[in-house]
């Protein structure tokens, strides 16, 4: 409808523009035509009157020139006078007509009547010689009379003849059918004030004319514009005297006003304005009709469509258009119907990749949540039990990628997923979560049945390797699962659980784990401290202490890195309450990141003060597994400036060998640019030294449980002295970690053992303490050896 | 020497002592009289007249008795003639053209149909006063003759003077008359007593009329 009210308004602007412009147009034409009506008009009257004179003068000239009658004059015959006078004025047609002596007396006079006065003649013919052959009006009783006189020569003048016109309504209308002009005729009265004497004005506008010259307001100007009674006049007007235009005061004897009626001069053309509102007001209905169709046949698709486009945007399916049209707008209807099908399309597509995972074509982890909340609502229902999410994971993934490509390894994981399928129950899902991540969701009467059924998987598994391009890949799974009452928690809430007892199983190496309470216990308090310890990275709140690495004699050798977390309110918090928690949620590639920044930062500092102290700083598996964590490492180096060879990384056994793949190629990296690695927390992994033989590792730290209570002759020394033989044969260096007692030292001094570190010498110190205890040492060390050599 | 000759000494004796006792009723004067127009311009063709008082006897020097008033070239001449009561006028017509000439004045009116050649009437001006000629073919013609009753009368010169020579000294009533004077004729006394007197007169004259004469060409039509 908006539409149809912009074309109406558009409409009647155009029409009122129009009507304006028309009319202002036509009252100029108007404005101009009666002003050059008026000028012709005076012209024309000015001529008219002229002749009139003329002929008047004409009349009174072959008057003064009959024989007769100047004989008759110089007899002062009045009779005759008189007679000759009335003749040639009846023949002449003057209305008045007079004889004047020498003396100015009326000796014959016609067409006055009786009443008038000798004197008012008198006081018409003052001066009476000097108005021979001048137009010249005069007023006698109320009536300008146009006088032509002559003298009467006999031979010399010896008197006047004067025959005059009266300017009367007559003469005035006579004059309004030459010239189409209201015509009034101005004498000037005794009283010195213009009197009208013959006008084609009606009586009451005449008689406001009237009083305005009484009050000696003649109109003035060009063309001026004057009221009377209720009607306006353009006016004009000239003196009879001379060519001087009218002017206020009457210093003309006479005066000829000539009017234009604005009304007759304007009305033709109001009647054209009269016309053109009507065909404006028919215009104006007709774009009324127009805009409301125009509205109906656009408008209201538009509007249909709108309503349509609302609807696909809600997200409604397959909407139809219920309105059929032709044309474009079809079309266009046709068009959001297909596109409204399309996209219904793409949503479905989308969605089921949102929900699916490409490799396997299994559920991914939202449709697995999405099945999980399903199958609640449909468990409920059913009244059955329990449901579980077991989380699995393909061990040691990563070496198949490794050694035999990643389509093999993509390979086993489909193949793994196929056998997972196989397992499930018809309602049961099995998805994959990322990488070599399981989940399945077992719905049960029975916890024990999910138990019982996951073994088998585990066994059929450990029983048929799996047979891909000529390979037999043994793979092994883990498996942590949790289950729970189908009305109790949520599948977040499962999944996270069956994730932790995932965990636990990998940890250690049993599958499967259920879940249970003692692992949740942290839950919540490691949300916390999730949470904080993210901070603490961010607030530099992880600071090192460092821990010093002797030679077997003493000397000063290195020392190695120690994350202390200088908590604002808990205080200062040893590594082992955080660190694992660090390595379950990843967050330990931030922490070692850090730890690296920091103590790159330190050995620069130290360097500059002249002490070259080699750190060791403690990497996770998840650091070997970031391929760009050397480039890291290398990129601090050249940008702090600091030489390769003062830092060092240790990195357990246990990791090392979950990871073998990626381990040996981090080594080797971190190797070729010149860092040493060392094997941490030897002896608990139990693997065999000449198994890592390949790898890239320069030394080798006993772990404490062996250092504890060693003693010359029990089960731990024939152990590490063996050990300690391998390494050396494989040119490692060997450090014993926790030394606390002068016997251990003393044992493993007989080992042979490289180098010790322990609360014997030590324990684990901030910077500038141990940077003192350092120079101290070294002194020491430096007095010692001198004392040797001397002793 | 004889009687009537010593009566005549005698006589003449008593003259003189007349003269001597009657002061100088005996004395002659010669009077000139100045006619200028309001703008101070000598006037010419103003008719001065002296009537003077009872006790004087002078006769009438006006002389002219009869006379012609001649039309040539459309035009009377003289335009103006000083004649004396009784006097006898002509109109011989000079021109190709006949003239009607007329009069409607009191001292004399007539009317002499159109002529060509010599003057078919002689008038006889009977009555002293102004009879103002016109011709009845030709409007712009117009002549003057004044009848005078006084002895003296004159017509002003170029230079506006009029010199009256011999002329008794006494009382005299003097007359100026004019075409174009604006109260017709005017009057006043004068007194003469010195030998030689110096009269200026101003008159107040009308407006010249135009004369719509028409020009003729070579061959006079």
């Amino acid at each position: 409808m908006r539409i149809a009210l912009y074309f109406i308004g558009l409409l009647a602007a155009v029409q009122l523009i129009t009507h304006f412009v028309v009319h202002d147009a036509n009252m100029r034409i108007a404005s101009a035509h009666t002003a050059d009506q008026l000028n012709r008009g005076e012209r024309v009257l000015r001529r008219l009157i002229e002749e009139r004179g003329a002929s008047s003068r004409q009349a009174v000239r072959i008057l003064v020139a009959d024989f007769a009658f100047r004989k008759a004059v110089a007899a002062g015959d009045p009779a005759t006078m008189q007679s000759a006078l009335d003749n040639h004025g009846a023949r002449l047609r003057s209305d008045i007509g007079f004889v004047v002596s020498d003396s100015k007396q009326v000796i014959a006079r016609f067409g006055l009547p009786k009443s008038t006065s000798s004197d008012a003649i008198a006081e018409v013919i003052q001066n009476i010689e000097r108005k021979e052959d001048v137009p010249w009006v005069a007023l006698i009783d109320g009536r300008a009379i146009l006088f032509a006189v002559a003298p009467i020569l006999m031979p010399d003048a010896n008197g006047w003849a004067a025959f005059g016109s009266v300017l009367d309504d007559r003469v005035a209308t006579d004059l309004k059918g030459l010239t189409d002009l209201d015509i009034s005729f101005l004498a000037t009265s005794v009283a010195g004030q213009y009197q009208i004497s013959g006008s084609t004005l009606a009586p009451s506008e005449r008689a406001q004319l009237q009083t305005r010259l009484a009050r000696g307001q003649a109109p003035a100007g060009e063309w001026p514009e004057i009221d009377l009674d209720g009607h306006p006049y353009a006016t004009s007007g000239f003196s009879l005297d001379g060519d001087a235009r009218l002017k206020n005061a009457p210093d003309a004897s006479a005066a000829v006003l000539v009017q234009k009626s604005v009304e007759q001069s304007t009305g033709p053309f109001k009647h054209l304005s009269l016309i053109l509102s009507v065909v404006s007001l028919v215009g104006a209905f007709a774009g009324i009709l127009c805009s409301v169709w125009i509205a109906r046949a656009i408008a209201k698709p538009i509007q249909v469509l709108t309503e349509v486009t609302n609807r696909i945007r809600r997200g409604e399916k397959a909407v139809a258009v219920p309105m059929h049209f032709k044309g474009e707008i079809g079309e266009l209807a046709t068009g959001f119907v297909q596109m409204n099908l399309e996209i219904d399309k793409r949503e479905e597509e989308i969605l089921r990749l949102a929900f699916v995972d490409p490799l396997t074509q299994l559920a991914n982890r939202a449709g697995l949540m999405q099945a999980v909340e399903q199958m609640a609502v449909q468990a409920r229902a059913a009244d059955s039990s329990w449901v579980a999410i077991v989380s699995l994971d393909i061990a040691r993934l990563q070496q198949i990628n490794d050694s035999l490509g990643f389509s093999v390894g993509d390979q086993v994981i489909k193949a793994v997923a196929e056998r997972l399928k196989n397992f499930s129950q018809a309602e049961e899902v099995v998805a994959r979560i990322e990488g070599d991540g399981f989940a399945w969701l077992m719905v049960d009467k029975q916890v024990a049945d999910i138990d019982l059924r996951l073994r088998s998987l585990l066994d059929e598994f450990a029983s048929d390797p799996i047979n891909i391009e000529n390979h037999t890949i043994d793979v092994q799974l883990h498996a942590g699962w949790a289950a729970s009452r189908a009305t109790e928690k949520n599948a977040d809430e499962l999944f996270r659980r069956a994730e932790i007892a995932l965990h636990v199983a990998s940890m250690r190496r049993l599958s499967p784990v259920r879940h249970d309470q003692s692992m949740d216990v942290d839950s919540s308090s490691q949300l916390g401290l999730l949470s904080e310890l993210r901070r603490a990275v961010i607030n530099d709140e992880l600071v090192l202490h460092y821990q010093p690495k002797l030679t077997i004699n003493g000397k000063p050798a290195g020392v190695e890195a120690l994350l202390r977390w200088n908590h604002p309110s808990k205080g200062l918090i040893g590594p082992g309450t955080f660190i694992e928690f660090a390595e379950q949620t990843g967050s330990i590639r931030a922490i070692t990141r850090h730890a690296v920044r920091e103590a790159i930062r330190q050995s620069v500092r130290w360097e500059k003060i002249g002490l070259d102290i080699p750190i060791a700083v403690n990497i996770s598996a998840h650091d070997l597994q970031d391929e760009s964590f050397t480039g890291f490492v290398t990129d601090l180096l050249t940008s702090a400036r600091a030489r390769p060879e003062l830092l060092k990384f240790e990195i357990t056994e246990r990791a090392l060998l979950d990871n073998l793949g990626a381990a040996e190629r981090a080594l080797k990296q971190l190797g070729a640019a010149g860092i040493e690695v060392a094997l941490d927390d030897y002896g608990t992994g139990y693997a065999a030294l000449t198994h890592l033989s390949r790898l890239p590792v320069s030394e080798i730290k006993i772990d404490r449980s062996f250092v504890s209570g060693l003693t010359a002759g029990s089960r731990n020394f024939a152990i590490t002295l063996t050990t300690v033989e391998l390494a050396h044969r494989l040119k490692m260096r060997v450090v014993a970690e926790g030394v606390e007692t002068v016997e251990e030292h003393t044992a493993l001094r007989k080992i042979g053992c490289d180098q010790v570190q322990g609360f014997l010498f030590a324990k684990p110190l901030p910077a500038d303490e141990l940077r003192d205890w350092w120079q101290a040492r070294s002194a020491a060390y430096v007095t010692i050896e001198r004392a040797r050599e001397c002793g | 020497m004889s009687t009537p000759r010593t009566f005549s000494i005698v006589l003449g004796c008593m003259l003189v002592l007349f003269a001597v006792t009657q002061g100088d009723c005996w004395a002659q004067s010669r009077l000139t009289i100045t006619l200028k127009d309001s703008q101070g311009t000598p006037l010419k063709d103003g008719v001065v007249m002296l009537q003077p008082s009872a006790d004087i006897t002078l006769a009438s020097r006006v002389t002219k008795r009869d006379f012609a008033v001649q039309q040539i070239d459309r035009e009377f001449v003289p335009r103006i003639t000083v004649t004396s009561v009784g006097a006898n006028v002509t109109f011989p017509n000079r021109d190709a053209v006949q003239h009607s000439v007329y009069s409607f004045s009191k001292a004399k009116s007539f009317e002499i149909p159109i002529y060509a050649g010599k003057s078919p009437q002689t008038i006889t001006l009977d009555k002293a006063g102004l009879v103002t000629l016109g011709c009845n073919i030709h409007d712009w013609m117009v002549g003057y003759i004044l009848i005078v009753d006084t002895p003296i009368a004159e017509l002003s010169a170029a230079d506006g003077k009029v010199v009256v020579s011999d002329i008794p000294q006494g009382k005299y009533t003097l007359r100026v008359w004019h075409p174009r004077l604006k109260s017709g004729e005017m009057s006043e006394p004068l007194t003469v007593s010195a030998t030689e007197q110096n009269v200026e007169i101003k008159v107040t004259l009308n407006p010249a009329r135009a004369r719509k004469k028409p020009v003729l060409d070579s061959e006079g039509y």
